[in-house]
């Protein structure tokens, strides 16, 4: 009743793609001269790979969330992530919605992008604290 | 819905800690289970029922 648990070759093969992944970004916003835009991308990949490896690093000692990033989680945390993950698609799509609109008022398509990005890890977490407290 | 696994764990002493090691869930999913907020799985629910030795019918009511 419990999800196959993350080994910790899968997690040192994750940590290599993310770091590699946020160095080719960051290599890519630089070499179109956007370098605010490789900073926050620096930032808010090296927290997120970060915030994922202390996740894992608790594992079934931690929290839901520890336990759902680590492939510890139970059946009733498996059902509160699939239904934080239907939260995140249903108000990324009306972030996009909104912010498609947005565009008409020459709103820039970098803020665009990062607005629907955040809609959706603000909208996750929050997700996953609120059903995970109400049961 | 409602359910007695509160009185039978409790008859037999566990804890909510003890009793999610024997079922392979955290204590949290046996507080939820508990307190009606958490219907389990099917074979989650057969697992309870054989673990005090009793039917799904017995433990589990429809309110």
């Amino acid at each position: 009743m419990s999800s196959k648990p993350v080994t910790p070759m899968r997690a040192a093969i994750g940590l290599f793609a993310g770091v590699t992944a946020t160095a080719v970004l960051v290599a890519l916003a630089l070499s179109t001269d956007h370098a605010s835009f490789a900073k926050g991308l620096a930032i808010g990949g090296g927290v997120a790979i970060v915030a994922l490896a202390v996740l894992f690093w608790r594992g079934a000692r931690g929290g839901a969330a520890a336990r759902i990033a680590s492939g510890n989680a139970d059946e009733r945390e498996q059902h509160i992530a699939r239904e934080a993950l239907a939260d995140t698609g249903a108000a990324m799509f009306l972030s996009a919605l909104v912010m498609t609109i947005a565009t008409l008022w020459d709103v820039e398509a970098i803020a665009v992008g990062g607005i629907v990005l955040w809609t959706g890890v603000i909208t996750f977490v929050t997700s996953v604290a609120v059903r995970s407290r109400r049961g | 819905m409602l359910n007695d696994v509160r009185q039978l764990r409790e008859t037999r002493g566990l804890s909510q800690a003890a009793l999610g090691e024997a079922l392979s869930v955290s204590r949290q999913t046996i507080n939820s289970i508990e307190t009606g907020k958490y219907d389990p799985s099917l074979p989650l629910a057969i697992a309870i029922a054989r673990l005090f030795d009793t039917t799904i019918e017995e433990i589990f009511h429809v309110e």
